[in-house]
């Protein structure tokens, strides 16, 4: 390759070029080292400490715009002659071959630009090391900015290729930079706004590899979003990109008519093609825009006239504002109308063609069963209803879900996945796939339809409020293809994902500290709490895998039915804290009721092993809440302090402490409603008393009781079936109303 | 040698140059000519490789000109608008000239600047636009070219200038066997110096010849009768160009003479005289018979 190039330059060619060019390189070197080192120097006297990161970093950033600069202009000089007949009719007479010509110039332009970069970059550079920013990091981060630069000049170069003069020549390097931005905007706007179950991901991170002006910028920071976090492969990259466009522009250059120089293009294709483009993007770009404006709700809000006036105007200005600066001329008016309505009516036919069949397929599109190997979902439960995820018991401490990806390839596992997402594609189906419902109550909404027929299982309680979680799933299929979708389905449609709940490949979830007993294999604490004992377990006497195994065993016995269900009796809490090394450690706490005897067994004999005894303090406040008998609403979670209230009250107590607009009691009147709700408070004894009837969490089409105290034992709900036990342990306790539950908190549960 | 041949150019939809077949021999100097805008600097652009043509081939000595270095390194083009580098003097041109012309002649050089008193550090942008048509000339005939092609080659010179300038080429022709292509305007210019001509016009070379042939074709007769003629006396024998004063006709015809006087002579006039015909003569009246310029 260096012998092919070799063979391509001429080196007394490069020489002369470059001389010319000294005195270039030589104010533009000190424009860099005086905004770099020289002004991190000077603000480190000033300030007669260390070097601030700031300071360094708006040197680092001077210096990347003088590169930005550099790189777009200097293309424009050393190649000038390309715009100016009388010039090419020395230059292209010059017994050198075009190619050669380029391949020269171009060599030229890459080191004018360089030899200033690199002077303040190293410069600057040096006398700001730290231990985070190395002496490697340095000469990387510089690689990368220098093949970025390198890539921009290239484009101006390949602009140059089709244009004839240095305006036009400069615009549309702008144009070109950005035109991959243009539609990787338009893209991810349409997609997001339109199509139902897009999944954006990591797409984010492709703008620092198709956008050079911002990876220019990006690369000269410690920017953690980007995709490769080498600076030398993302220089690497840069350097093919630049390889390629030269490449091209050579191709190009071959066929570049030099009787076109002095006019605004040389290749007619070339304004068609980029106007063209820019105005399909915009066009597409705005009416998403538009499109997400429109307040107009109903399933024809895709078509809604409005949607299109906007994009249609302003493209039509943008393309006439275009079509002059080509045509130096305003007399082409007619004919650049009707070419802008060509523009429109294939832009438009395929806007409305993506939108008629729902993105061509996408929307309603599901994977064939049988075509399925595997599948890889991220639920985001944040109302805790479907997923038996960890919870803390402590109703003032408040653990945001960790969402974890699961792989699932057992069939049962991926035939739910597969279920919940054809429930999401039928539901869907009665709204014209309409994403625009999903910020609304788009189940009253679909329930309106006419004919309509749920998919779903309904869970065994309403919800007051729309409670979403998020499902992200990638298939893969049995040819290593991947298809992925990303929703956020109310929770009322979900039902069938607690299947999930009772997958051993899903114990990430639902038990993260024996999930990976290979990597978290050392047991740092583990705390049995139940009726009969309270005690630390030597972490000698656990065995994890034995501990996996039994959940497992518990688990598999139980039916998707059972897993969730609010019937059952607690057994107790078993506190686990695992970790792999000195710093990484997981907490996990097993709440175990009679549905786990072979994993309470196992923990039972160890905690007999154990005289390692906790003193146990009984709550010296309780309360305890009754359900509203007129409520139908039984939407019963304790952990989040989630309770029993009549559908107007339902309220987490977390939110009201931590919403800081709910300052007073008008406030949260105005906010959750002044339906007055009922509750005892209980002695040490009752709370002992009661203990045995309570349950962790579970759905129950009947409100349930919920108890919250001052100790960790708090945010419990009496199980079902025990209701009446508990009724009459309360029988002569006191009735209090209240309407405001954070007042009742406070005033009763002192933490 | 220099071999055009079913040339073919068009720049957008108008077509410029088309079937153009041309054979320059070596060592001639050759003289373009054709009114404005029939083609000419196209033409010499396509011979020098600085366009290339929608159809055909320009070779020189057989060998393709665009983009060949080979063949272009015996080519030196200079064009009716002299290019030169920004801020630049007459020593920087000329390192620039070096660096693609090994053969550069820095004595003739040297003498050339001597010659036309042109200093070799001044900036060519102060130079007047003679000035800068000498400057590009000293540098063109210092790279020791094969062929030269001039372009509008007299623009911007004085009568010395253009005296001292036609010496040089009839000096670099008697030294060595250069080729040299003159497109010009200027008739009388080209015929002190070419010893061939080509007329480009309608797109294509309808004339191209020796000098001294084509004043053996065309003809310039002075006739006079004793009394009026009708102004379609010669009708027949279809002059170029025919001129009625009284009772005399000025005459320019194509074509075998004695064949013309003995045509003439049947008219019975009482004087028949043959008149020396310019370059610029022929050239006028060809175009003249093709419907050039009549509209004016």
């Amino acid at each position: 390759m260096a012998k092919r190039f070799n063979l391509r330059l001429q080196p007394d060619y490069l020489k002369f070029l470059l001389k010319r060019n000294a005195r270039y390189m030589g104010i533009m070197s000190a424009a860099m080292v005086t905004l770099y080192p020289i002004l991190v120097i000077t603000a480190k006297i000033l300030s007669r400490g260390a070097i601030d990161n700031d300071i360094r970093e708006v040197g680092v950033f001077f210096n990347l715009f003088l590169l930005l600069f550099t790189s777009v202009m200097i293309p424009l000089q050393l190649l000038g002659y390309l715009n100016v007949k009388k010039n090419l009719d020395v230059y292209h007479a010059l017994p050198i071959k075009r190619s050669e010509l380029l391949l020269t110039t171009l060599l030229a332009a890459l080191i004018v630009v360089a030899v200033p970069f690199a002077i303040g970059w190293i410069s600057g550079g040096l006398i700001t090391l730290t231990d985070s920013f190395t002496f490697v990091k340095l000469f990387e981060r510089g690689f990368a900015a220098l093949m970025i630069a390198f890539a921009i000049v290239t484009v101006t170069v390949f602009t140059m290729m089709n244009t004839g003069t240095s305006l036009d020549a400069f615009l549309y390097s702008i144009v070109l930079n950005f035109l991959p931005i243009l539609a990787f905007g338009a893209y991810i706007l349409f997609v997001q706004t339109i199509l139902l179950g897009f999944d954006l991901g990591d797409l984010y991170k492709i703008i620092g590899i198709i956008f050079p002006f911002y990876a220019l910028f990006e690369s000269g920071f410690e920017i953690p979003s980007r995709l490769w976090e080498s600076g030398w492969l993302n220089g690497a990259y840069w350097l093919l990109i630049a390889a390629v466009i030269t490449t091209i522009s050579s191709a190009f250059y071959q066929r570049r008519k030099s009787e076109k120089a002095e006019n605004p293009f040389t290749n007619k294709l070339f304004f068609p093609t980029v106007s063209g483009l820019v105005i399909s993007l915009f066009i597409v770009f705005l009416y998403c825009v538009v499109y997400s404006m429109n307040t107009l709700i109903t399933f024809a809000s895709y078509y809604d006239p409005i949607n299109f006036i906007f994009p249609f105007f302003f493209s039509l200005v943008l393309y006439l504002v275009m079509d002059a600066i080509a045509q130096r001329s305003f007399k082409h008016l007619g004919k650049a109308f009707l070419n802008y309505l060509v523009i429109a009516l294939i832009s438009f036919g395929l806007l409305i063609g993506g939108l008629l069949t729902k993105g061509f397929g996408y929307a309603s599109a599901l994977p064939n069963r049988d075509n399925i190997a595997s599948v890889e979902v991220l639920i985001n439960d944040y109302s805790g209803y479907i997923l038996n995820q960890p919870v803390s018991l402590d109703y003032m401490e408040y653990s945001p879900i960790t969402p974890t990806t699961l792989t699932l390839t057992s069939d049962e596992d991926i035939d739910t996945i597969l279920a919940m997402h054809e429930i999401i594609v039928n539901e869907y189906r009665w709204i014209e796939y309409n994403y625009k419902f999903a910020s609304t109550n788009i189940v009253d909404v679909i329930e309106s339809v006419d004919g309509y027929t749920p998919s779903y299982e309904p869970l065994p309680f309403d919800l007051q409020y729309e409670e979403t979680l998020t499902f992200r799933v990638t298939y893969t299929m049995n040819n290593g293809s991947t298809m992925s979708r990303s929703y956020s389905v109310p929770v009322q449609w979900a039902k069938v994902l607690t299947e999930l709940n009772n997958s051993p490949d899903a114990l990430a979830l639902t038990a993260p500290s024996i999930a990976n007993i290979e990597t978290y294999k050392t047991v740092y604490r583990s705390v049995w709490n139940s009726a009969d004992a309270y005690k630390e377990v030597r972490a000698s006497d656990i065995n994890l895998a034995q501990l996996r195994n039994a959940y497992l065993q518990d688990l598999a016995k139980l039916s998707d039915a059972a897993v969730m269900a609010a019937d059952r009796v607690y057994r107790g809490s078993f506190s686990l804290t695992v970790c792999k090394n000195e710093t990484t450690c997981l907490s996990d706490t097993f709440v175990l009721d009679d549905r786990f005897p072979k994993t309470i067994a196992l923990v039972e004999g160890w905690a007999a092993l154990s005289d390692m005894n906790l003193e146990r303090t009984l709550p010296t406040a309780s309360i305890l809440i009754l359900p509203q008998a007129q409520s139908g609403f039984a939407s019963l979670r304790s952990p989040l302090f989630h309770v029993g209230f009549a559908p107007e009250r339902y309220v987490s107590v977390y939110d009201m402490l931590v919403n800081p607009n709910l300052t007073t009691e008008e406030d949260r009147d105005m906010a959750y409603g002044v339906t007055p709700f009922t509750y005892v408070l209980l002695t040490p004894e009752q709370v002992t008393q009661i203990q045995p009837y309570l349950v962790a969490r579970g759905h129950s089409s009947a409100a349930l009781m919920s108890l919250q105290n001052n100790l960790n034992l708090g945010n419990l709900l009496v199980a079902t079936e025990y209701a009446d036990e508990v009724e009459l342990i309360i029988a002569g306790n006191q009735r209090f109303t209240a309407t405001d539950p954070y007042q009742v908190f406070e005033n009763n549960i002192p933490k | 040698m220099i071999t055009l041949t079913q040339i073919r150019k068009s720049f957008d939809q108008k077509k410029v140059l088309e079937g153009i077949d041309w054979e320059i021999p070596k060592g001639s100097i050759y003289g373009l000519v054709g009114p404005n805008g029939a083609g000419k600097s196209t033409l010499l652009r396509l011979m020098s490789g600085v366009l290339r043509p929608d159809h055909g081939a320009v070779t020189v000595d057989g060998q393709l000109v665009y983009d060949n270095p080979a063949v272009k390194a015996k080519i030196m083009f200079v064009p009716d608008d002299p290019f030169f580098l920004t801020q630049t003097n007459l020593k920087e041109m000329k390192a620039f000239y070096k660096l693609f012309y090994p053969t550069f002649n820095e004595e003739r050089y040297q003498r050339l600047l001597k010659h036309f008193r042109l200093s070799e550090t001044d900036k060519v942008n102060d130079f007047s636009k003679g000035m800068k048509r000498q400057a590009s000339v000293i540098l063109a005939l210092s790279t020791d070219p094969e062929v030269l092609l001039l372009d509008e080659a007299f623009d911007g010179l004085d009568p010395v200038m253009r005296l001292m300038f036609k010496r040089l080429i009839t000096d670099e022709l008697i030294n060595r066997e250069i080729t040299v292509v003159i497109s010009s305007h200027n008739l009388r210019e080209l015929e002190d110096i070419c010893d061939r001509i080509a007329l480009l016009d309608h797109r294509t070379i309808s004339i191209q010849s020796e000098i001294e042939e084509l004043r053996t074709q065309y003809h310039k007769i002075q006739i006079g009768y004793t009394k009026e003629q009708p102004a379609d006396l010669f009708d027949a024998i279809k002059p170029l160009h025919l001129e009625q004063r009284g009772h005399v006709f000025l005459m320019i015809i194509k074509g075998d003479i004695e064949s013309i006087r003995k045509n003439i002579q049947a008219t019975k006039p009482v004087l028949l005289e043959e008149i020396p015909i310019t370059m610029e003569e022929v050239f006028v009246y060809e175009m003249e018979a093709k419907g050039y310029g009549q509209a004016v």
